[in-house]
């Protein structure tokens, strides 16, 4: 990858990995700390990494390197969760794209991860698995349980409406 | 033996390990009776019994609900995970078709579908990364210079600085020439009225010829009745008559020119007092520097530069010349010093006397 490809994967990237990081963490700093991480790790390994699969390779240091934080910062992140619970309440429900937020908060680092790469990246079962270190069926079956989750928080909050 | 028959019986060394046996209900019938044989002959241990009996974890009874795996509900997960599949477009054509036509037909799956679909994340949000500059990388190329480079680089520098010395040389040269045919005209302009030099009080640039741990060019600015003074007290103590001679022919070449066509060896022939003529022909040397008219000192370092440099071929010839005519003058005021005062100028070797002072006592 030379250098003009590598700036090309800044302005293509950038965004999406941090999207994904910062929806995982809820955490501004971190999550631009990770996706500088990752890009140096890009940019250190340039020469090994192909043009065309750069973006998984992103994904993926961005992915494990977010894990990493997450093991750091376990206890924290506990108690963001119990805050994130509380404000449930206080949001408007009727936004859906609230609640799915709110819904999505609910869901492991792990399923909340498979959610966003299919949906923001439309990666597929088997490119996910490969970014997660997961089998194509552990995707296949940890996604379509946060898909049910995620609807029968969903259901849950409109009925209650 | 008595040992084994010990352990098979309770007492007040071994009723932990029963008591934990029977609380795990491991005890046959006759321990058991043993056990609570013992806690009646020690009531103050029952307390110790049902303390260990209450860390036992209580029997929990569930109902699984068994509904969720009827063959029924079975069907309905199958029908979810194809929707699942379709929503994230991970099924086959042939299948995407199919589901689609269920779709079509039946409203519960509709229903099911859309409930999915709202769990789908919008993926045209943005989240823009807020500094994208600081993950911008630039390399430095380091551009190696090869030998064959540098050595011209190296040339064509020297080059420069040559082109630029010589041509400050060649301009500095030309400027001397210059102020020397000024000057040249200036003192013969000045010479040309009568004006007694010895006597004005206008301060000379004057150009000893200094002896030789001196600076060969040493300027002085001394008014011109001091000068005489100067003059004499450097004939005093000048070592011999030679550096003098030396001295008096250093005038640079335009005056030599001068000399040619300027009436001054009439008029000091003519002087009456034999001082200010010796006087005058030793500081004649200050008649071929140019009168101090202005401030401006530069043209007088120019001409100075150009009778300072060595080697060149004209000014020793110039320099011979002034040599022959300065002793032809000299010879000349020899005779009319030993004319006037009857003293011989010439010693016992033979040598002419130049700047020797002689007073005669009478």
């Amino acid at each position: 990858m030379t250098e003009k490809e590598y700036n090309e994967c800044v302005n293509l990237y950038a965004d999406n990995v941090y999207r994904f990081i910062v929806k995982n963490l809820r955490h501004e700093e971190d999550a631009r700390d990770v996706v500088q991480t990752a890009f140096e790790k890009l940019w250190r390994h340039r020469n090994e990494v192909d043009g065309a699969k750069s973006k998984s390779y992103l994904f993926t240091v961005a992915y494990n390197q977010m894990i990493d934080h997450l093991r750091k910062v376990k206890k924290i992140t506990l108690k963001e969760d119990f805050r994130e619970e509380t404000r449930i309440y206080n949001r408007p429900a009727n936004n859906l794209k609230a609640v799915l937020e709110e819904a999505l908060s609910k869901l492991s680092e792990t399923q909340r991860s498979l959610v966003m790469l299919k949906d923001y990246e439309g990666y597929s079962y088997e490119e996910i698995g490969k970014i997660m270190n997961l089998s194509e069926s552990q995707v296949k079956v940890y996604l379509h349980r946060a898909r049910l989750q995620l609807k029968e928080y969903i259901v849950k909050v409109e009925n209650v409406i | 033996m008595s040992s084994k028959q010990n352990d098979t019986k309770i007492h007040l060394g071994n009723y932990e390990e029963f008591f934990i046996l029977f609380m795990d209900n491991e005890l046959n019938k006759e321990q058991r009776h043993m056990v609570e044989d013992f806690l009646a002959a020690h009531p103050d241990l029952r307390g110790e019994l049902e303390l260990l009996m209450s860390t036992r974890l209580p029997v929990e009874e569930f109902d699984i609900n068994k509904e969720e795996l009827l063959s029924e509900n079975m069907k309905v997960n199958s029908v979810d995970e194809d929707l699942l599949l379709f929503i994230d477009n991970e099924l086959t054509d042939e299948k995407k078709k199919i589901i689609a036509l269920e779709l079509a037909t039946n409203a519960d799956h509709k229903l099911q579908l859309t409930g999915l679909m709202k769990t789908k994340l919008d993926a045209d949000e943005i989240i823009s990364y807020p500094n994208k500059a600081e993950l911008y990388r630039r390399t430095e190329r380091v551009f190696m210079l090869r030998t064959w480079m540098r050595v011209a680089a190296i040339l064509l520098v020297l080059a420069t600085f040559g082109v630029f010395y010589f041509s400050r040389n060649s301009t500095k040269h030309t400027d001397a020439i210059a102020a020397g045919n000024n000057a040249a005209v200036q003192k013969k302009n000045e010479i040309s009225i009568p004006v007694n030099h010895a006597n004005d009080a206008q301060p000379m640039i004057v150009t000893t010829s200094a002896p030789k741990q001196k600076s060969a060019n040493e300027e002085k600015i001394i008014p011109t009745k001091e000068k005489k003074e100067t003059i004499i007290r450097h004939h005093e103590n000048t070592p011999s008559a030679n550096d003098d001679l030396v001295a008096l022919n250093e005038p640079s070449e335009k005056i030599t020119e001068r000399k040619t066509t300027d009436p001054i060896d009439a008029r000091l022939v003519t002087g009456s007092v034999i001082g200010s003529i010796v006087a005058e022909n030793i500081s004649k040397d200050s008649f071929n520097n140019p009168i101090v008219t202005s401030t401006d000192s530069h043209p007088y370092i120019k001409e100075k530069a150009t009778v300072r440099k060595p080697g060149d071929g004209e000014a020793d010839v110039a320099s011979n010349d002034r040599k022959g005519s300065v002793k032809g003058f000299l010879r000349k005021a020899s005779r009319l010093i030993e004319k006037r005062t009857g003293i011989d100028p010439v010693n016992d070797n033979g040598e002419l006397l130049i700047g020797a002072v002689a007073v005669k006592l009478k």
